[in-house]
């Protein structure tokens, strides 16, 4: 017999449960919405022997399973959130029955209701810095000498003692630049560097940060990276935004009591 | 710095960005019957096998 769970993408307030019933969830099937009072669970039927432990295991070791899984899981909660104010769920959150998704809410409630409040009108921006790569021309020492005092010693120094240095100094800039940008948004968080092997990229990672910003307009936090980046001189960085995401990283909750 | 100007955003969502916020974000539920792996071993397992399956020469994720 096939034995059935329910998946939990997250909870909405306010969502009208007909902008999300064309989607389809994870493993294809579609996804449903489960209402108490004015919250709104985002669910989807698994097959356990899929999403049941000893199959999640096996699954999550395997690359293409766990891209497929982690697109759809994202792109239901973009799809919601484009609508309603969402907070996401853990991805791989599963109940044994709706009933479990219910109760969840019933018990939490007033924790998702916080969360949501805190998310509601927000974005979530991604920053991402990497040191340029070797070969990069060095300013000349008119341009280097331009710099901030500080800064032109530094960077004399770098060119004569090589990457320690450099990297120092790029590490300095890097937490005077997440200072600035944290500074102008309403929550930050910094993320492990990637793995170069996972982003594919050659070049070393310096800063993997989220932010989270009222509205959806990311200009204020784009002006308070210039204005570091100004002010720390010619670092030899190279800065990437992504998003705007779902609050992933702005969304936890106290634990159990 | 003046050559970092200007940055573009990335338009191809990539997987390592959303494996960050999927592993180490969003909420988790304790305490509730759920079947979900503990979240810790659940981001440990998950960049093993990747980086292991990048080393075994599947190529990047996208």
């Amino acid at each position: 017999m096939t034995e059935l769970g329910s998946y939990l993408y997250g909870v909405a307030r306010g969502l009208d449960p007909a902008t999300v019933a064309e989607l389809s969830g994870v493993a294809g099937s579609p996804v449903r919405v489960l209402t108490h009072g004015a919250l709104s669970a985002l669910v989807s039927t698994v097959n356990l022997a899929e999403f049941g432990e000893p199959g999640l295991r096996r699954n999550l070791a395997d690359l293409g399973w766990l891209e497929t899984t982690a697109r759809a899981h994202h792109a239901v909660l973009a799809a919601a959130a484009r609508h309603a104010a969402v907070v996401p769920l853990r991805l791989a959150t599963i109940y044994r029955s709706d009933g479990g998704v219910r109760a969840v809410l019933a018990e939490r409630g007033a924790t998702f209701d916080a969360a949501l409040h805190r998310v509601q009108g927000h974005t979530e921006w991604g920053l991402k810095a990497y040191l340029e790569p070797a070969g990069h021309p060095a300013p000349t020492a008119d341009q280097a000498d331009a710099c901030p005092p500080g800064t032109a010693y530094l960077r004399r120094r770098a060119r004569l003692w090589g990457g320690e240095e450099l990297r120092e100094a790029a590490a300095h800039g890097v937490a005077a630049i997440h200072r600035a940008v944290s500074a102008a948004a309403v929550a930050s968080r910094r993320y492990p560097l990637q793995d170069g092997r996972l982003s594919g990229q050659s070049r070393e990672m310096v800063l993997n940060a989220a932010y989270l910003l009222p509205g959806a307009d990311r200009a204020l936090l784009e002006e308070a990276l210039n204005k570091a980046l100004d002010q720390a001189g010619s670092w030899p960085l190279q800065v990437e935004w992504t998003g705007p995401w779902v609050p992933y990283s702005f969304v936890e909750v106290e634990p159990d009591p | 710095m003046s050559s970092s100007r200007g940055p573009a955003v990335t338009q191809r969502l990539a997987l390592v960005d959303l494996l960050d916020r999927l592993l180490a974000g969003g909420v988790v539920l304790v305490g509730e019957i759920t079947i979900s792996v503990a979240d810790v071993e659940l981001v440990q397992i998950s960049l093993r096998a990747l980086i292991a399956s990048v080393d075994a020469g599947h190529g990047a994720p996208r």
